[in-house]
């Protein structure tokens, strides 16, 4: 009987030990303990005078172990199978006694596990809250039960698209696509989109199918749920089960889990598990290109067209922003809830904040991408052998890139410009004059200089990043600037406009160095090949 | 004549690990020259040195006349370096890679054109320049590889590995193309493990081991098995002493030794100034011995090759 769970104990025992050697797990456990213990710090001094010091802190501790969980999970989890599958050792795995559940569990447990350590690590150091004031045992409980699920569901996510996919990148990617369409894109639809009567007047019965999903994701939200334990005991019911996100994560987790074991042969037979896909022969043109002949600038042009897809890739992009655009439009329009005909500064706040999310998703993929693809493909060695400085490696790709920004980047100023025009135009309320008051122009100059910077800090910290590791440079990214932020709230509190002028500073000092160490950093790759 | 690459005492470690000790050598232009070594001696980081992609912590390192660190953008115009590994942009048909490197180059639309197309017809890779990399065999690969590096017509060659992986049919169509690429004037600084073609391609060789150089010169020097004289190997029909004594009685002839105990075979070692391989036979035979075969006395270069290494694996 024992003898049968041999296999099963190996790949388990095989993943704890890769979990005990690897550089990355004692490091993050190190920064998150940091991070808390900078948090006790900080918030030290408000400790003495604070009555519920405790519920703030216990805010803080959570909000710190679900972005950690966030970027254990997806860098630890969508690597389960896809690492197998790089090093294409999968095969041998299915020539021994294991099966594909055993693999799964094997793969997936220890991290799961080791996650769940690390939150229960902290839970007698978090009852600390309680002695602070404002917090109750079981809060704290409730919170780390959220966090449990939403581990398990993580994980069990993370393994599915490990499961589909070839590529960690693409593992990751695809993780990451689904924690925005889950966590994000509701509050988005509901707050954006003329959707606000949901948290109003009309009870669930009035509410359609669509409706009812969007609401049922926003109370399923880790981060509300956590809130709504900490700061309002009587919502959400009792410890631990009266919770919409637990069930929504315990069952979708479970549902992955089977989707995975389900799937496993399809996507992870022998035969070719690792084979590029091949494409014979270019088609196309009469002399047989695909793409024009390269420019000057030539780097410039190979990442232009093989990274960002080209002219005929910002053509396909475009119409599929105009559909996506077209639709939220006459949905919003027949939209009961909403304000009846879209006028076009409704049109341009749509277009503004549609082509703004599809900008960002665009902009963290390619800065991801820029450096992450010459190292994959071991690349970047014969371009630093070109006679050009590394500098102006650097320089060409961001152009070639830059110029595949336009489809959205274009939508983005067209709705800007829209939305302004007619509030300027014909913004009521006073909202015209307002529109046209140098406090407001300072205002928005303000916010666009943050938005600019806090991209370029994205965006040079990920090309920084992936140039540093070969997994997950974006969450990485998105996690230290989620935390930066997170920090300086913290410690200095939600300012105005001297604020927000301070982290400007801030922030594009630190691109403007981190974008100094990226010619270096280049030419370190490229020994290394 | 200058050498074309010229290394003197190089030396380099990555953390306590020296991966290269007081490497000295020197290539002649328009040649072929060896370099070999077990694996960890240190092949690499010499040719990523030459490269210009590691900087020597400590020596000299010349090629064509010109420093490569202080001289790094001269020296990498004129090289050409294909690594050990495939590091191809494969969603781009074979055309577009070339076209790609001309242009980062610097190399005009014409200029590009003439070239890629000599390169391709060089290669053998012409009638598949629509094809995209991913979907090519790794010979092909390999090819379109060395086609890359040639594509800026660099005088000098460094080829790390360019044969590891391949079948013998495309080892032995890329050992012809580079004989081709000797004859048109470019010098080819090449690292195998596959000994008994780089005997027949090489005018020079280095081996290296654990770090350091063992020996560097002529193929034929290290082939020879008695050092800088010429050496005949006899084998007759049975023992035949008279063949002994007649044979050391020529002027010229250092040693005449049996070069197994009980076995009718002989080397002998003569001065080729002094004496040819006609009158050593002649006289054999004037001495009544049956011979059996008569043929220049060299070893296997894999022989020389496990003299001159140390075995086992190189301690940290």
């Amino acid at each position: 009987m024992i003898a049968r769970f041999l296999p099963l104990i190996a790949l388990f025992s095989r993943a704890v030990r890769d979990e005990v050697r690897g550089k990355f797990p004692p490091i993050i456990r190190a920064t998150a303990a940091l991070f808390l213990l900078l948090l006790v710090g900080i918030n030290q001094r408000s400790f003495e005078y604070q009555a519920a010091a405790g519920q703030g802190l216990l805010m803080m501790i959570a909000m710190v172990n679900f972005f950690g969980l966030t970027l254990v999970g997806l860098g630890s989890f969508c690597s389960a199978i896809t690492e197998e599958k790089e090093e294409e050792t999968l095969a041998l795995l299915r020539m021994t006694r294991l099966n594909p559940l055993a693999i799964l569990l094997g793969k997936s447990t220890a991290r799961f596990v080791g996650g769940l350590l690390f939150l229960a690590v902290q839970i007698p150091f978090t009852m600390l809250c309680v002695t602070l004031g404002g917090a109750a045992r079981d809060q704290i409980l409730r919170v780390y039960a959220v966090l449990g699920a939403y581990l398990f569901f993580l994980c069990n996510l993370g393994l599915f698209w490990s499961v589909i996919c070839r590529r960690t990148s693409r593992a990751v990617s695809l993780t990451f696509f689904c924690g925005i369409l889950f966590y994000i894109l509701p509050w988005f639809l509901a707050g954006s989109l003329l959707l606000g009567g949901l948290f109003g007047g009309p009870s669930s019965s009035e509410l359609g199918l669509f409706e009812r999903s969007i609401k049922f994701l926003i109370s399923s939200n880790p981060l509300g749920d956590i809130a709504s334990t900490i700061f309002n005991r009587s919502g959400g019911g009792g410890f631990p089960f009266a919770t919409d996100s637990l069930p929504f994560h315990l069952i979708g987790g479970l549902v992955f889990f089977l989707l995975s074991w389900a799937l496993f042969d399809r996507f992870c037979s022998n035969a070719g598990e690792a084979a590029p896909r091949k494409r014979k022969s270019a088609g196309g043109s009469a002399n047989g290109l695909r793409v024009p002949r390269p420019w000057r600038l030539a780097i410039a042009w190979k990442d232009f067209h093989f990274i960002t897809g080209g002219k005929k890739g910002m053509a396909i992009r475009l119409v599929l922003y105009a559909i996506v655009i077209g639709c939220i439009c006459a949905w919003s329009n027949s939209n009961k809830y909403g304000s009846g005909n879209l006028d076009y500064g409704d049109i341009g706040g749509i277009i503004r904040w549609t082509a703004l999310i599809l900008f960002s998703a665009e902009f963290v993929s390619v800065s991801a991408r820029i450096f992450g693809v010459e190292r994959k493909r071991q690349t970047l060695g014969s371009l630093y052998l070109l006679p050009i400085s590394p500098a102006r490696i650097a320089w060409q790709k961001v152009l070639g890139c830059i110029i595949g920004f336009a489809p959205s980047f274009g939508l983005w100023i067209l709705g800007w410009w829209m939305y302004d025009d007619w509030q300027y135009h014909h913004g009521g309320y006073g909202y015209g004059d307002y529109y046209r008051s140098a406090e407001y122009q300072e205002r928005v100059f303000l916010q666009q200089a943050f938005t600019v910077v806090n991209y370029l800090f994205l965006g040079t910290l990920t090309a920084y990043l992936s140039l540093r590791f070969r997994r997950a440079p974006l969450v990485i990214a998105l996690i230290t600037l989620g935390m930066a932020h997170f920090l300086s709230a913290a410690m200095f509190g939600f300012g105005g406009k001297g604020w927000i002028a301070f982290q400007t500073f801030v922030l594009g000092l630190a691109t403007f160095f981190l974008a100094a160490f990226i010619p270096g950093r280049i030419a370190q790759c490229a020994e290394e090949e | 004549m200058e050498p074309v690459i010229d290394i003197r005492g190089l030396r380099h470690a990555y953390k306590t690990h020296v991966a290269v000790a007081d490497v000295s050598f020197t290539v002649n232009p328009r040649s072929i020259h060896g370099f070999v070594g077990p694996n960890g001696a240190g092949k690499t980081t010499t040719l990523k040195v030459l490269a210009t992609l590691l900087k020597p912590q400590a020596g000299m390192v010349a090629v064509f006349g010109r420093d490569i660190v202080r001289d790094r953008t001269e020296v990498r115009r004129k090289i050409g370096y294909m690594p050990d590994h495939f590091s191809m942009y494969r969603q781009m048909t074979v055309f577009e890679y070339l076209d790609f490197f001309g242009a980062a180059y610097g190399l005009s639309q014409g200029q590009r054109d003439k070239i890629i197309g000599d390169v391709l017809a060089l290669t053998d890779m012409a009638g598949r320049k629509n094809d995209f990399i991913q979907g090519l065999s790794r010979g092909m690969q390999q090819r379109v590889s060395l086609a890359r590096v040639l594509v800026h017509d660099p005088d000098l060659l460094l080829l790390d590995e360019p044969a590891s992986g391949l079948d013998p049919r495309a080892r032995i169509e890329l050992m012809e193309i580079l004989q081709e690429l000797k004859r048109l004037g470019k010098t080819i600084f090449i690292s195998s493990h596959i000994l008994s073609e780089l005997a027949e391609l090489c005018d020079s060789v280095t081996i290296l081991d654990r770090g350091s150089v063992k020996y560097t010169g002529s193929m034929r020097g290290l082939i020879s098995n008695n050092g800088a004289d010429d050496a005949y190997a006899f084998t007759l029909t049975a023992e035949h002493p008279p063949f002994v004594d007649a044979l050391s009685a020529i002027p010229g002839v250092k040693t005449v030794q049996q070069i197994t105990p009980g076995e009718p075979r002989y080397s002998v070692a003569f001065e080729k100034e002094q004496i040819t391989p006609n009158a050593l036979l002649s006289a054999a035979l004037s001495s009544g011995a049956q011979i059996v075969s008569f043929t220049e006395d060299v070893k296997h270069l894999n022989q020389a090759f496990m003299d001159l290494t140390e075995p086992g694996v190189r301690p940290e």
